[in-house]
């Protein structure tokens, strides 16, 4: 009991420890670095309905078109910026971004499959939940190989949990790929000094990976 | 297809398809009786009085992005003798060597003229360009800071911005060395000092004048002026070059 109520004494001083927007939402603000991740599937008890081992070849970050969702969020920093009608996430990853409109706004319905997929958030409470979808079925899920279909529906739930660090749910439901939906918990704390630089993937890979994926 | 023709070709198919996107009206936005955007409508301000330059913006057409210089006459431009060389080449080689018939991103400031939507957003200490072209962000930042002394040069380089009145003045060095500043191939040298003036003037239309100041390719600083449209009701897409890129493989110049 004593335990307990300490507990819940030391997580009620860690969020009063994360500033708010003027809206009164956490503010999640910052240059965050991840845990890193290679597996996503490792620790999860949902089945792959197709077994069939990934060649390592077929890894489109070979080909620098741009890494999937959630494997973006565990590799290398980004950065978050909030709006009330719409969080950006910068990443070091490919100099790209995330925009996640937090306006109201659905997914789309029937939309061109991309790479990075539509997101759309709303705050559930202290946590930011992040729903995205219309993937392409060419993305990997993590560095390990880990392929889906353009069923994917990933749910990220952002939730700072003090000052310095950030708790991540990554939710993924591929009715056509796994058994049952699965959570992976990734963990990122705050690069307080940090700063993107711009990270160009056919200088970092050299060019002649590229063209040699196109012969 | 005649040869001059090849950068004309690699331009269009940049063509943007944001009309696939569904229809999202621009929260605020003036509205004529018909219920279309305002495009004359004054300029928004932010909060400290300034024109507020956050939105989607096209630039108008190709023209700057085959020529930075199409308003100047040829010998306004202050090229250095082996940057003219240097530029004559790169025309008479179809543009070959343009580094985004290898999927290399543009630098800075050949982004302002590329005709893909980009939308600029503002926030505490830093403006953000979210460009689809290449779905690649820049950052110009405002909190006072200035450029690190190890930061490696890169193709958009080291940007810091302020106000002047109603401009928006960007200031950026840090570059590459390896940007041409249009498909014509205009140089520009890790030496350059690049100043982009941005002014919106109502509110569907800007200017951003463009200072080269560039001692080694150019004999003295010269400016130009682009005029980008507001992109109203709409949102940016997915663009990745390296997806399906033929390019490169038909221009073989000369």
């Amino acid at each position: 009991m004593r335990l307990a109520i300490l507990f819940m004494i030391a997580t009620f001083v860690a969020a009063a420890q994360v500033k708010r927007t003027p809206d009164g939402k956490p503010d999640l603000s910052g240059m965050w670095a991840p845990e890193p991740v290679f597996s996503i599937h490792a620790k999860a008890t949902a089945l792959l309905l197709n077994r069939e081992a990934t060649p390592v070849q077929s890894d489109p970050d070979l080909r620098c078109t741009l890494p999937g969702v959630p494997r973006i969020d565990f590799e290398k920093p980004f950065k978050i910026l909030q709006h009330p009608d719409e969080v950006v996430i910068l990443y070091q990853d490919y100099t790209t971004y995330r925009q996640i409109f937090t306006d109201g706004r659905a997914l789309p319905e029937d939309p061109q499959p991309t790479w990075l997929g539509y997101s759309v958030g709303k705050w559930e409470g202290d946590t930011l939940v992040v729903e995205s979808a219309g993937f392409n079925d060419e993305s990997w899920l993590d560095s390990a190989g880990t392929t889906h279909s353009e069923a994917l529906h990933v749910t990220e739930r952002f939730h700072r949990r003090d000052a310095k660090r950030m708790d991540i749910a990554v939710t993924i439901d591929d009715p056509k790929t796994f058994s049952h939906p699965f959570t992976v918990e990734e963990h990122a704390r705050l690069l307080p000094a940090g700063e993107l630089t711009e990270w160009i993937c056919l200088e970092e890979r050299g060019i002649q990976v590229r063209l040699g994926a196109e012969r | 297809m005649n040869r001059n023709c090849w950068p004309l070709f690699f331009l269009l198919s940049l063509a943007p398809l944001h009309a696939q996107w569904l229809n999202y009206p621009t929260k605020g936005a003036p509205r004529t009786s018909d219920g279309k955007v305002d495009m004359k409508a004054p300029a928004p301000r932010t909060k400290d009085g300034q024109p507020d330059i956050a939105g989607i913006w096209l630039p108008n057409g190709l023209k700057y992005l085959i020529n930075i210089a199409a308003d100047l006459k040829p010998d306004q431009v202050p090229f250095q003798p082996w940057a003219l060389a240097l530029y004559k080449e790169r025309r008479a080689n179809d543009g070959r060597d343009d580094p985004n018939n290898k999927c290399l991103p543009s630098g800075t400031p050949e982004k302002d003229a590329v005709t893909s939507p980009y939308k600029i957003m503002e926030f505490p200490g830093e403006v953000v360009i979210l460009y689809e072209s290449r779905t690649i962000y820049r950052q110009i930042f405002t909190d006072g800071r200035t450029m690190p002394k190890n930061f490696k040069p890169s193709w958009q380089g080291f940007s810091t911005g302020k106000w002047e009145g109603d401009e928006f003045v960007v200031e950026t060095t840090g570059l590459n060395g390896k940007i041409w500043m249009d498909t014509n191939g205009h140089p520009l040298t890790e030496a350059a000092h690049v100043t982009e003036r941005y002014h919106r003037l109502d509110y569907g239309h800007m200017t951003i004048q463009i200072t080269i100041d560039d001692p080694k390719a150019y004999t003295r600083p010269w400016t130009i002026t682009e005029n980008p449209s507001l992109e109203p009701d709409t949102e940016l897409l997915e663009y990745v070059c390296e997806e399906n890129n033929r390019d490169a493989r038909h221009i073989v110049g000369k």
